[in-house]
Order: structure tokens, then sequence, then C-alpha cells
């Protein structure tokens, strides 16, 4: 028996009917090269096609949506400068290359400048492109409903008829996945089994004894997902736990903490969060805007004094995250 | 009164004698009496630390480093009524306040004599100390809008009241933690001045007190708190009955050029070539994290992002005034705690979680009452220790913790307690636990490595206030007790806002497992309901909703404590 025999979609979508090609696509991308299975299934790492682990518990991890680097370290001293950073659309103009913590949004402002709505994708391009490979209307449909009702499936495509993962509508003009190539579902599952793996080697020196704790434990990157999640799964099998994916596998729109925002009059922000792809628990896209009936924008809301100038400042108070299955050791 | 479970355990923890370490000479420099052949090799790291001079050392205010620590304080919140006075009285005030370099001897005479004659309080030494603050209407006042306006820290010019909420401070105005009931602090009561004054005994600082606001000029009192460590064996002790201030991070830098002449004396034993261990290098006292001392003094090498040994640069061009260099930024927080409502709290869920309310309540901070680390001490208190050291503090969460050699320490019997096995799931210490929370040692956060939370460090300098209600014969349960929190940092919105809002105030940060059910905060339009997931004996949790707070806001201050030299500079 196995854990998994089919990997299911992120957040059990169901954008086509059930019995559609499309889910075996998606399975096989998830099982297949660099995906979940690609490497051996080394304990304490399980595969979960193959192996029914003792589960012992689900294990979210969850890190900051706003860029540690830009955040921490390249605006260190400027924070202001730092939310506007994130909001680089590079030397093409058409991706993000500041938003690297597998979470990616989009700001809407009006023609004066403010911002009017925010939008959040943990989303990845693989999805859309196989998706449209099996069902280009629906592609469209899911394009005019979540980003523009003007959309036209040429502008979502390549000259080549295939599917283009920057075009506009989810790069300069909104938001329907990730662009950024580090937002990666493989990398963020690769890096979950290479915690496991050093376990039994030295990530920094193979000379060396495995690491014993995190202290010792080698600097993966600025981000702080991808250290987060490869110290929390090499801490957990150090601790002698096996670790694998928990399905649906996808990562996902984890948090979002709007205390001590604030509207114009000084009051409590309401709820203005929308879940608008996935459900609650598994949020693969989340948009915020203020119901017209409020009569301000988002623009107008202070978080902790502060006027919204970024959707970034809304990142830093959310959090994306990989559950995780934390199962006894396997003998 | 409390439930009688809950009343039998504050009993006990009243009459618990602490035991302390005794014989042990760790000299009245910081560093150990040299050994032949016994002599600590310095590591790389601490070769290049900064040399604080005496004359950098006269400059810095002694509640930052190495701190006052003493029994008696009392808080003089001032509002400046006439400018050109209040400058005259800044500056005259400035021979008065006590420097790094004055308490320091003092502090490490302090230490010595404790360690050796194995008591808390040496006979006959006393002192009697004074620092101040300023708020940022308090410097534009002084100072002029332009420079104030050079402080870089956007938290510090907002203010705490317009902060509040964002800390997770009630928004509703009739909660009495709302910002418009607070003593001092809040949006018509701000202060622009906070004067502290500190003593060993209550007679000195009775007197010293009396002193000083007899000799305001241009300024007027908007609101004072005295301030005393819990009587007896209880000092050092906050409210609930939990020893306070055990772990604090030590400050990197030296006094001289001589070897081993650090602000904070460091006892691991130099590390052996070749050995990946870090901890020889992180650790003064075993367990106790060093960071650059530009986490708290501005304009000072300050830790680095990526690596946990190595310093950054300060900040290029200075995001503070020129003349503001070497001062830290404190942040106060009057916080009144309903000792009462605690415990029977820790008795009900306690019942629920199928343990003792000692046990509970024990989880709920990560300390047993005497300060002995649950880490170390799964199921019951350990006195012996708590009172040491060089043991109460060493231990990882994540990781079982190694045993770590120490250098040649005369009388030190070594640390022979059980040692801390590795604790991912939360199942000894919670990981709600506040200790747990507000510094999360090696575990892995939301911002990635554990070295990002070096950055977050505070240095912490809070006294109980009120009527005592552990070991009082009557306790009026409803008496406005509580903890003057004090804080220093680098930055406040980084530092103390950070540990607030995202790790206390949020029960999946730094991991999941329920909010900070001491100090944590939560107000989601309105609804303060907040919980813990506490481990059973079966290896499942049971989840707890805290509806009440025990711990309420009632004023407070951000402020800037300026380099001595800028009292008769630019403030005065």
């Amino acid at each position: 028996m196995a854990l998994i025999t089919k990997y299911d979609t992120p957040a059990s979508l169901r954008d086509v009917p059930e019995g559609s090609s499309f889910y075996d696509k998606w399975h096989n991308f998830v099982n297949g090269a660099g995906g979940v299975s690609a490497a051996p299934p080394v304990p304490p790492w399980i595969d979960p096609v193959r192996v029914d682990p003792d589960v012992v518990t689900v294990r979210t991890l969850s890190w900051i949506g706003f860029p540690r680097k830009t955040l921490t370290v390249d605006r260190r001293d400027d924070r202001a400068q730092g939310f506007a950073d994130a909001e680089d659309s590079g030397a093409t103009g058409d991706w993000r290359p500041k938003q690297k913590e597998y979470f990616e949004w989009h700001t809407t402002r009006d023609e004066a400048g403010k911002v009017t709505k925010v939008a959040f994708s943990t989303e990845t391009p693989q999805y859309f492109e196989r998706l449209a490979e099996v069902d280009k209307e629906r592609v469209l449909e899911l394009y005019r409903e979540h980003v523009d009702p003007n959309v036209q499936w040429d502008e979502l495509v390549n000259a080549d008829g295939t599917y283009d993962r920057h075009n506009r509508w989810t790069t300069t003009d909104g938001i329907m996945h990730y662009v950024n190539n580090i937002n990666e579902l493989n990398q963020a599952i690769g890096l979950a089994q290479n915690g496991a793996n050093a376990t039994v080697v030295n990530l920094a020196d193979r000379n060396l004894a495995p690491d014993r704790d995190n202290f010792e434990f080698p600097v993966i990157d600025f981000n702080a997902a991808d250290d987060y999640i490869i110290r929390e799964v090499a801490a957990l099998c150090r601790s002698g736990f096996d670790v694998t994916v928990h399905e649906p596998v996808g990562l996902y729109i984890d948090g979002w903490d709007d205390s001590g925002w604030t509207k114009p009059d000084g009051s409590p922000v309401g709820d203005y969060w929308r879940i608008t792809r996935g459900r609650p628990g598994a949020v693969l896209r989340l948009e915020y805007k203020v119901p017209s009936e409020e009569g301000f924008v988002v623009g107008d809301i202070l978080i902790g004094g502060r006027p919204v100038l970024h959707g970034g400042q809304l990142a830093e108070h959310m959090t994306s995250s990989l559950p995780v299955v934390v199962a006894r050791r396997s003998s | 009164m409390t439930e009688p479970a809950a009343q039998e355990i504050l009993e006990r923890i009243a009459a618990a004698e602490p035991e302390l370490l005794t014989g042990v000479d760790v000299g009245n420099l910081g560093d150990v009496p040299a050994q032949p052949g016994r002599a600590r090799a310095e590591t790389p790291a601490e070769r290049i630390e900064p040399v604080y001079d005496k004359a950098a050392r006269r400059d810095i205010q002694a509640n930052i480093v190495p701190g006052f620590n003493k029994d008696h304080q009392h808080f003089l919140f001032l509002r400046i009524d006439d400018r050109k006075q209040a400058r005259r009285w800044v500056a005259a005030i400035s021979a008065s306040i006590t420097s790094m370099d004055e308490a320091l001897g003092f502090v490490r005479e302090y230490r010595a004599r404790r360690l050796a004659e194995g008591v808390r309080a040496p006979a006959g030494l006393t002192a009697t100390w004074v620092n101040i603050a300023f708020s940022h209407p308090g410097i534009t006042t002084l100072a002029g809008a332009d420079e104030a306006n050079r402080f870089g820290e956007e938290s510090f010019r907002q203010g705490l009241a317009a902060r509040s909420t964002y800390l997770g401070d009630p928004t509703s105005a009739e909660h009495p933690g709302h910002r418009d009931n607070w003593f001092v602090g809040g949006p018509d009561n701000e202060a622009d001045i906070l004067v502290i004054v500190a003593a060993d005994n209550e007679q000195d600082l009775t007197t010293r007190v009396e002193e000083i606001r007899d000799g305001l000029d241009g300024l007027d009192v908007v609101y004072e708190q005295c301030a005393a460590a819990l009587p007896g064996t209880l000092a050092g002790h906050e409210h609930f009955g939990f020893k306070d201030g055990v772990s604090q991070p030590g400050i990197r830098g030296r006094l001289s050029e001589a070897p081993n002449d650090f602000i904070t004396p460091r006892y691991p034993a130099a590390p052996t070539a070749g050995d990946q261990d870090k901890r020889p290098e992180l650790y003064g006292k075993p367990g106790q994290q060093l960071v650059w001392p530009g986490q708290v003094l501005l304009g000072e090498p300050r830790q680095h992002t990526e690596n946990l040994l190595d310093q950054a640069a300060p900040p290029d061009p200075p995001t503070y005034p020129v003349w503001a260099r070497r001062g830290s930024y404190l942040v106060c927080r009057r916080l009144r705690q309903d000792v009462p409502g605690f415990w029977d709290f820790a008795a009900a869920a306690a019942t629920r979680a199928g343990t003792t309310p000692e046990h509970l309540a024990s989880m709920m901070v990560g300390r047993w009452p005497s300060g002995a680390p649950l880490m170390r001490a799964a199921m019951a208190d350990e006195p012996a220790l708590a009172g040491d050291e060089f043991a109460n503090n060493n231990f990882l969460f994540d990781d079982d913790t190694r045993p770590l050699p120490l250098r040649y320490i005369p009388g030190y019997q070594g640390d022979n307690f059980p040692r801390a096995e590795g604790d991912m799931l939360g199942t000894v210490c919670p990981h709600y636990a506040h200790i747990r929370k507000t510094h999360p040692r090696d575990t892995a956060t939301e911002l990635g490595k554990p070295h990002d939370s070096m950055l977050r460090m505070i240095l912490r300098r809070g006294i109980a206030y009120g009527e005592p209600y552990l070991g009082a014969a009557h306790p009026d349960p409803d008496a406005d007790r509580g903890l003057m929190f004090l804080c220093y940092g680098a930055t406040i919105e980084d530092q103390f806002e950070f540990l607030t809002r995202r790790w206390s105030n949020l029960p999946n940060q730094p991991n999941d497992g329920g909010h900070d059910p001491v100090i944590g905060q939560r107000d989601s339009r309105g609804n303060r309901e907040r919980y813990i997931d506490v481990p059973t004996a079966d290896g499942s949790t049971v989840r707890i909703i805290i509806e009440r707070d025990w711990v309420v806001q009632t004023g407070g201050g951000y402020f800037f404590a300026p380099p001595i030299s800028a009292l008769t500079t630019a403030l005065g």
C-alpha cells in the first residue's frame, strides 16, 4: 500500500471535469522528473507513491510572504524603499524578480496612483501550461474570471500557440500564477528532500560529519523559504522522523494578519480578504479589496499608522506554506 | 481569590528557597584568574571585536549595558513645559547620568562576590544610579524638528500610542488596556522625557528621586511609577511567580586589547581546530548568544544577516543624527498583571490537559518558577539547575544539546544536570511557551535560518511594580501590580515590535502551537480570543482557549536613550 496512489491538484482544484486527461498530466508532472518521486526514495525522505508511512502529524512549514532579502538584507535600513523595490518587474518588464518566497502579488492602482486592490497567488505556471494543453477555453475563462474580463486568448499564447507563462495578464497587468522562475513547486519539494538527505551527508563539505544542529547547518540562501524548508525537514529527520509531502501537494497561502490595520476613521478594518482560488486551509489565490460601500480604498488604510502605498506592505503580514507529513522512522 | 489548587502552588512558590552557586571564582574583571597552562586562546571573531575604551564607556548609559539590575527603581515621566529651562535642566543633570563605565565595575564586583559567597545580594555593596531617555516629541522640542526627523526609525517617530493596536493592544476604548486609558503614553499624556532612578536600597532611591523632583525646571511630572523587586527569596521573580530575565543576549565588544577583556565574559573553552561546532564562538555563558553591539547601540558594528559570527557595517548613511551614535532606543510598557486570573486559568487548563497547575503554568512560560528550563527539567522544578548560571540557559529546542567544554572556572563543579534532548514537536517545552516564542534559539523560523533571529534580540531591563501577591497574607486580588517592561535595541520595529507582533501574537510563528500565553496579545476586530495547544501524556494535544487578559497594557512610551555627551550638546 502507498500513502498516495495519484497526486491530486493543489487544493484539489477541479478546473476541468473529473476524468479529464489533465489530472493524469498533473500527476505525472508531480511524480515525474523533478517531482516528488524523482530522487531515489532514500530514507528519511519517503516516496508516498511507494510507501505508506506511520503518520505522526502534519506539519505546515510556513514562512513570510514578503521577500526576506529585500526586507532584511537589501533594505535593512530603508523598509519603505524595500516595499517599492518588491514591485520591480525586471529588465524585460515581464516578471517579478524580487518576489522569491514562493509568493507573488500584483498591485492595482487607480488613476491617482492609490492602491485599490492587491491579488496574491501561489499557483504555478506548470499547472496552467498543462491545463492549456487540455482545455484552452477553461484557461481563458479563469483569466477572465480572476484577472480581467477583457482578456483574449491570443494574449495568453506564444507565436507557436503554446501557453506563454509571461503573458501580460500575469505580469504587468495582473497575476494568475508565479512568473519568477525560482518559485517552483519542484524546487520547494526538492529543498525538503535535500533537508532529509542532509541527515546522512554534510551539505557543505562531504568530508565532514552531518550537521548536528541548525547553527552548524550551511546557509542556503538569503530567502526565508529555502533556509526554512530545508532546515526544518533536516531537524525533523535528525530527531528520528521520516518526512514526505502532504496531499494535496502544493504551495499555499497560509496566513494573513490584519490586526492593527485601520480605516480612515481609525476603527479596525473589516474582513476585506477574499479567497478566490483554493479553499480555507489550502488557499491558492487571495484578493484584498475594500467593498465599494465602505467609501474608501486599500490605499486609504493605515497599517500601524502608515498608509498602504505598496502591495508588499500587506505581503509582510502574510505567510505561504508547504505542508509535510511527519512519520515514525521506517525500519 | 484563586482556586484552592492554585493557591497552594502560590504558597509553595513563595516559600521555595533558591539554590545558588557558591565558592565560584570568576574574578572581579569578568575574566577568570589566569592559571598556568590554562589560558584561554581568543577566537578569530573575538579578536576583531570593537574596543570600548574609557571615553566610549563614559558616553554610553549604564542601563543599556551592563544594565541597572537594581532592586529598587523609580520612573519619572516628564513633559517639557519650557524649552529653554528644560534644555538647561538636561545639561545640568548630565553630570548625574550613570555611564557604562561606572556601572560595569560595580556589576562585575557584585557578580563575583555573589558567586563566591553564594548569596543573591552581597552585603555592603550599594549604589544609586540615574539614566534618561527622550521621546520623539521631546527631542523635537529640545533639538528641533530637523534633528528629530533624522531618526530613521519610523516607529520611534510615530510613538507607542500610534502603534498600540498594531502590537495587539485592545481596539475598544472600553477595555482598560486601550491606549486612551493609559496612565502615561496615551494620545493625550505622552511623556517627553523618562528618567530612571535605581538603587540597592529604598531609602537611597527615595532621597535621589526627591532631589531630582525638586530640581525640575521647565518640566512637569506627567506620571511616576515606583518599582521594586519582590521581597525575600522571590527577588528577581515577576508577580506570577516565575524568575524573570534569566536569558539575555551577550554584547560583543572589548574593554581593552588585553586578552579576554570583554564586555561579556566568555566561558566556553576555545574551539578545537577543524571542529564545526560554532558554539564556543557563539556563546558567552553556555546558551548566551553573543550579538554585535550595533544591535543595541546605534552606529556600531552590528549582526550580519547571514552569518552567525560575523559583523555587518552600521547604516551608511546613518539613519540617526550624528550626536545619537552609541545611543539606544528604549521601549517602556507598563504591564498590569492579574495573578489570580493567570493561576486560575492554569488550574482549570491543567485539569483538561491531565497535569498539575504548576506544570501547566511552567509550560506557558517554558521555565519552572525557579527559572529552571523545562528543556532540562521536564517534569519537576530543579532549583539547583535554576541557580547555576552556567547551566540554566544551556539548551537548544530542536536538537539534542551536546556537552560544551568550558574553560577553567575555579570552584565550579561543572554542569552535571540532565542534558536537553531535541523537542521538535514541542512535547516538553511547547511551541507556545513564552521563552520558545520570543527566543527560538536554534529553531528555523518564518524568516529562515536562526541567524535571522539574532537580529531580533533585545536587552530586557524590566522590574516588578505594585504590592506582591505571592507571599502576602491577605493579598488584594484586584490591586494594581505588574511589570515595568523595558528593553533596549537599535531598532524598535525589527526587534521589539517584531517579537511582539509576529512571534508572541501569532499562533503559528515561529512554530505552530498557539499564542504566547504570557505576553501575547490579539485583537482581530475586537475579538481577543487566543489559544494554546497543550501537549498531553498520550502524545496528542488539547486546544485551550484563552479569553481573559491577565497582562494588560496600562502605559509606556517609545524613547531614545542618547549618549551622555548629547545631553550637553544637542539636547541641553
